[in-house]
């Protein structure tokens, strides 16, 4: 919203500079976020009087001019054909800026021109960018100011009138006060903040002069519920151009001037925050004005000349044949007051917010009319608004009153009274606050205000339909006293510690170490549309948007996985060998939302199973969480996941004996439709289970005392035999001298016979209570050679040659 | 000398000239000497055969083992015979070692910063459901179904998602869970919400449909005004770690009354004025207020028993200020080269 200070100004008792009504509005009402001072680039021009003309003794084109501006004659030379003594000019002082050739704008310095000093500049109108007010008739035609009757020297802008500073108010902090969405209403509080007085118009009440012959005017109002008040009146006027300031003032807010009679509505709503509308009383049947619901399907074509298709939610004023006007939001063309015009219906309403909001929605029109009504105006407001338009018509268009005054008012909201307690109101605010200073602002905001045993009692006017409880009291108080003056206090409470359960600490800790194993943290979209599911092949049931923007953007995810391939899919261009991590939010059906955490691996062998593998490891070893791993087993949980699983190379991670997430590799196939050749391996677990399952601290085991005998042991082994079995039969063999062993080698290919793969291992064996010697280690080491070829078919190497 | 003797001799042997190497060229002769196929390894290896059957496993064994060692100290040995170079030739200007790094998301770097920061004020730090119902996200929170705010270009809501608490939104807020908070907690509480939330809105450089907010409410007997801007005053200083100043200013929030937007002067310029600041000297930060009744109604407290204040936080426009992102797109983007800057 724009307000116009030379306007508020007009409400104010004493003059408040706009640097300071801007700094109270933000810091006391509303943010001001943007303050446009009008007369700015007409700084340093002031209106100059020619007194004398002599040629220039170089130039024939040019003159010498000397220019009265007030206290002084300065000279300059001057190229304006149009220049003669006694005419008054748009003079600009050396500094002053303006726009060289109508070109850019550049800041005036004193010059010679043609070997003569020329201490300042007449303009034209190019040069001041006024081409709106004085268009100029031909080049180098300076302005000849006639038409301004202000004193010699006065500030262009002010002899102007464009002397404003345009303060733009963000909406958004006022939704709540309907009072405040007028020039009037802002007065109201910049006085109070300034603690200066506030001075509204008197509203004076009109009547038809007496013995005229009235003529017939009918007003019925089917809708009370949505029309809380209605007034109207015929009147004639002569329609025609506004005054100045009445466009000036019109334009300093961004409004368009268009005639009269619309300039007078629209200025008292801007003036009153009180919409108006005017019809042409000849275009309205029977002169009679007829508020009810729209017809489903009735049409009205608006003032901007779009034919609009109505419901029965939505409200018009009518007459008794057809709809003249979208109710609140917008007229409509066939009652539209024009030029020809000689006599108006002047209406003015109080209409339900919500109404009113919605129509707005439903037909996509949004305007000024709109943006007041659905913040919930008053019906005290109507009278004031009517009166003031009949008496600025009866002023600026020759108006007359031509029948009776109708007022019909079936809703008058009333104002209850608050009890505000001094104990309550310092307690909240944690400040004390003089008890005088809470009667006088009240007072001043126009609430009765009445004291009694540490407590008032505050009956809000009823323009503050927004006061409706102590809390309110006290924000009206704090804000006007100054919310910066109360001194920050620091919480005095028990120091408690947060229940473990509720830490989400342990969940980031799997994030960081994921990102110690060189994934990269993503954050996708909880959204996906239907070409990922295609995609993936993902058919289980998913939640969808009722109103996405847009198909892309329609399901709710189901699995982190599709986002994570779509990561490696817009990056495996330039980047090889990804690894990526994310934390999130999955929904299975709309009771069933889960924290996930999963990564992906790409690379160009199954070692990326393993990597991803190994990472849920690593990260739970951190957390201190015993995890296993079996045979992967589909299960609803993993619905989802189902579709990147290849069933050969899967396993599902296990806590507590329940599976909580799947590690496995994506298909090639599916790998490709998010064109990608590498493969990818990926890791996706739920991590309440998780965290249920950590132990917080890991135990200790103390150093060993004796030292390590390390033997290595590379055999050949059918690659039918799982890792696990061998694993097992190490472990039994070793005991209990085999104190740790790590696979450190998988081979396959030459060198190794077909349908074998060769493991090495790294054993080490230690005796807990003394040193070990080579011999005893070697001996359980054979142990283990021959448990291995009791079980399986190895060929141990390094051995084939004496075998 | 025994068979044995002699391998840990010839080891400690290979060992002393290796510590000795200058140069690769040596340490190719010294292979061929040690390790070779005619070397001297392969000729004690070959003497193993002439050994007593019950001595040969574990002559063998031992004999396999110093067999490793010692390709293995030939490997490092050749290593660092690669990587010295001679003084001369040294060029310290060469580019340290790329080691291959993960990347935290400067969103959740940043969310860990502020949980810290809030953990250390005594606060729970919590997260919640990102899908919701109507009640918790609205209605609980003095939002009625008139309100603009509840428009439906604003939420995102569910499909078939009636529930007996309205229909599910996909939270518009964090500030759903003030109430599921204090409907299982009594007062006095600390706590801060830090995740996901939703609005459908048009995306631009700075408007995205997905962004992370901080929530934060404190309740007991007697929170004031004052209490609030000392908390907020010191987690900002937490986060910008310096003394920030700020300033309260009127604004409305269903949810609180009195309500004010928090604004801090700016960082960048020390509040003289910049590009960032707008040339105001001040960044607006955060919307907060004092608690409404209507709220804590709803929570089920006793009416006039507690005050409380709350405040929300966008996390996204504070980590594109530390770093100077120009693009609120970037953070959904999964680019490497956004996420690798990081």
């Amino acid at each position: 919203m724009k307000i116009s200070y030379n306007w508020l100004s007009e409400y104010l008792a004493k003059k408040v500079p706009p640097t300071k009504v801007a700094e109270l509005l933000t810091m006391t009402i509303a943010e001001v976020e943007t303050t446009e001072d009008l007369g700015e680039k007409l700084a340093g021009v002031v209106v100059g009087v020619i007194e004398k003309i002599d040629s220039h003794p170089n130039a024939d084109r040019l003159k010498l001019v000397t220019v009265n501006v007030g206290a002084k004659t300065l000279r300059v030379v001057c190229g304006g054909t149009n220049v003669c003594v006694g005419m008054r000019v748009a003079f600009a002082h050396v500094g002053a800026r303006v726009k060289w050739h109508g070109e850019n704008w550049t800041t005036l310095e004193s010059a010679l021109i043609r070997g003569e000093k020329s201490e300042g500049m007449i303009c034209s109108s190019v040069e001041l960018e006024l081409e709106d007010q004085y268009p100029p008739k031909a080049e180098r035609e300076i302005i000849d100011l006639k038409d301004i009757s202000a004193k010699t020297g006065t500030p262009l802008a002010q002899a102007l009138g464009v002397d404003d500073v345009v303060f733009t108010i963000d909406n958004k902090s006022l939704t709540h006060r309907a009072d405040l969405f007028s020039h009037i209403g802002i007065a109201r509080e910049v006085a109070v903040a300034a603690g200066i007085a506030f001075q509204e118009p008197k509203i004076v009440k009109r009547k038809a002069p007496k013995g005229a012959r009235l003529e017939p005017l009918t007003l019925r109002m089917e809708e009370k519920r949505f029309c809380r008040r209605n007034m109207n009146v015929i009147m004639s006027v002569k329609v025609g151009p506004s005054p100045d300031w009445l466009k000036r003032r019109l334009e300093s807010v961004g409004l368009r001037s268009i005639n009269n009679v619309v300039d007078v509505t629209n200025y008292v709503m801007l003036e009153y925050g009180q919409p108006h509308h005017a019809f042409d009383a000849s275009k309205v049947a029977d002169h009679t004005i007829v508020v009810r619901r729209a017809r489903d399907g009735e049409q009205v074509t608006t003032l901007d000349g779009v034919q609009r298709k109505l419901t029965r939610d939505m409200l018009v004023i009518a007459d008794p044949e057809k709809a003249l006007d979208i109710a609140g939001v917008m007229g409509g063309e066939n009652s539209e007051v024009q030029n020809d015009t000689t006599r108006i219906i002047l209406e003015v309403s109080n209409l339900d917010p919500l109404i009113i909001r919605r129509t707005s929605q439903s037909l996509g029109l949004r305007t000024e009319g709109v943006v007041r009504w659905e913040k919930g105006l008053t019906t005290p407001l109507v009278e004031k608004g009517f009166w003031r338009a009949v008496e600025l018509l009866q002023d600026i268009a020759d108006a007359k009153i031509l029948s009776r005054i109708l007022d019909k008012h079936p809703v008058k909201e009333r104002s209850t009274g608050i009890t505000l307690r001094y104990d309550y109101l310092t307690r909240l605010i944690g400040q004390d606050i003089p008890a005088d200073s809470v009667q006088r602002i009240l007072t001043a905001l126009e609430c009765v205000v009445r004291k009694s045993h540490g407590e008032w009692k505050v009956t809000p006017p009823i323009f503050r339909q927004d006061l409706r409880s102590e809390e309110d009291c006290i924000e009206e108080v704090a804000r006007i006293v100054g919310y910066n003056s109360i001194t920050p206090k620091p919480l005095l409470a028990t120091l408690e510690l947060p229940s473990a359960q509720a830490d989400l600490s342990a969940e980031f800790q799997m994030i960081q170490t994921c990102i110690e194993l060189q994934c990269a943290e993503v954050m996708n979209n909880t959204f996906y549309g239907d070409e990922e599911r295609a995609k993936t092949g993902m058919n289980m049931p998913h939640i969808e948007l009722e109103n996405s923007q847009s198909e892309e953007l329609k399901y709710l995810r189901a699995s982190l996985l599709p986002g994570l391939l779509s990561s490696i899919e817009k990056n495996i261009r330039t980047t090889r060998n990804l690894r990526f991590v994310e934390r999130g939010h999955i929904f299975r059906a709309p009771n069933d939302e889960h924290v996930a955490l999963a990564a992906v691996v790409t690379g160009d062998t199954d070692r990326v199973f393993f990597d991803a593998k190994g990472m849920v490891c690593d990260l739970c070893r951190r957390l201190g969480i015993d995890i296993a791993f079996q045979p992967y087993a589909r299960n609803g949980n993993f619905s989802a996941e189902e579709a990147f699983v290849t069933q050969a190379k899967a396993v599902n991670i296990v806590v507590r004996g329940r599976p909580i997430g799947i590690v496995s590799i994506v298909p090639l196939s599916l790998a490709r439709s998010f064109h990608t050749d590498q493969q990818i391996g990926f890791f996706h677990l739920f991590t309440a289970p998780l965290m249920a399952a950590s132990s917080g601290a890991r135990s200790f085991t103390r150093l060993p005392e004796f030292p390590n005998v390390y033997l290595d042991l590379a055999f050949e082994v059918p690659d039918t035999v799982a890792f696990e079995s061998i694993e097992r039969a190490i472990r039994n063999a070793g005991e209990p001298l085999l104190a740790s062993y790590e696979l450190f080698d998988v081979y396959e290919g030459a060198q190794v016979r077909d349908g074998c793969r060769s493991l090495a291992f790294h054993l080490v064996y230690r005796a807990p209570d003394r040193t070990l010697t080579l011999e005893e280690a070697a001996r359980v080491h054979d142990t283990i050679i021959q448990s291995l070829k009791k079980h399986f078919t190895i060929i141990v190497r390094g051995e084939t040659s004496r075998e | 000398m025994n068979l044995k003797d002699q391998f840990k001799n010839l080891k400690l042997e290979a060992e002393k000239e290796l510590s000795f190497l200058k140069d690769e060229k040596t340490w190719e002769r010294l292979r061929v000497e040690y390790l070779g196929r005619k070397g001297k390894l392969t000729a004690l290896m070959n003497e193993l055969g002439a050994v007593a059957e019950a001595e040969k496993p574990a002559l063998g064994q031992f004999a396999n083992t110093v067999k490793a060692e010692l390709k293995r100290a030939f490997e490092t040995a050749r290593h660092s015979v690669r990587e010295g170079t001679s003084e001369a030739s040294f060029d310290s200007t060469i580019p340290g070692t790329n080691f291959p790094l993960g990347h935290s998301h400067p969103i959740t770097a940043m969310r860990n910063e502020v949980a810290d920061i809030f953990r250390s004020l005594n606060f729970t730090v919590l997260e919640g459901n990102e899908l919701e119902n109507e009640w918790y996200n609205f209605e609980a929170l003095n939002i009625p179904p008139t309100h603009p705010a509840r428009d439906i270009q604003d939420t995102f809501f569910v499909k078939g998602g009636e529930s007996k608490r309205g229909k599910r939104v996909m939270r518009t807020h964090t500030s759903n869970m003030q109430i599921r908070v204090m409907e299982n907690h009594a007062p006095p509480l600390r706590a801060v919400v830090i995740g996901r939330v939703f609005r459908n809105e048009a995306t631009d450089a700075s408007h995205q449909h997905t962004f992370h907010q901080v929530e934060g409410f404190v309740v007991d007997k007697n929170i004031s005004v004052a209490n609030l801007v000392y908390t907020l005053k010191t987690m900002l200083s937490g986060i910008f770690k310096k003394d920030v100043k700020v300033r309260l200013r009127p604004s409305y929030f269903p949810f609180v009354e009195p309500g004010f937007e928090l604004d801090f002067a700016c960082v960048n310029c020390e509040g003289r004025g910049c590009s960032v600041c707008k040339r105001t000297g001040w960044v607006e930060m955060l919307g907060c207020g004092m608690i409404h009744p209507n709220v804590f109604k709803a929570a089920g407290y006793p009416k006039g028993a507690y005050t409380g204040f709350a405040f929300g936080m966008g996390l996204d426009r504070l980590v594109m200020m530390r770093h100077g992102i120009d693009d609120v797109r970037h953070f959904l983007g999964s680019d490497m080269r956004f996420l690798e800057q990081f």
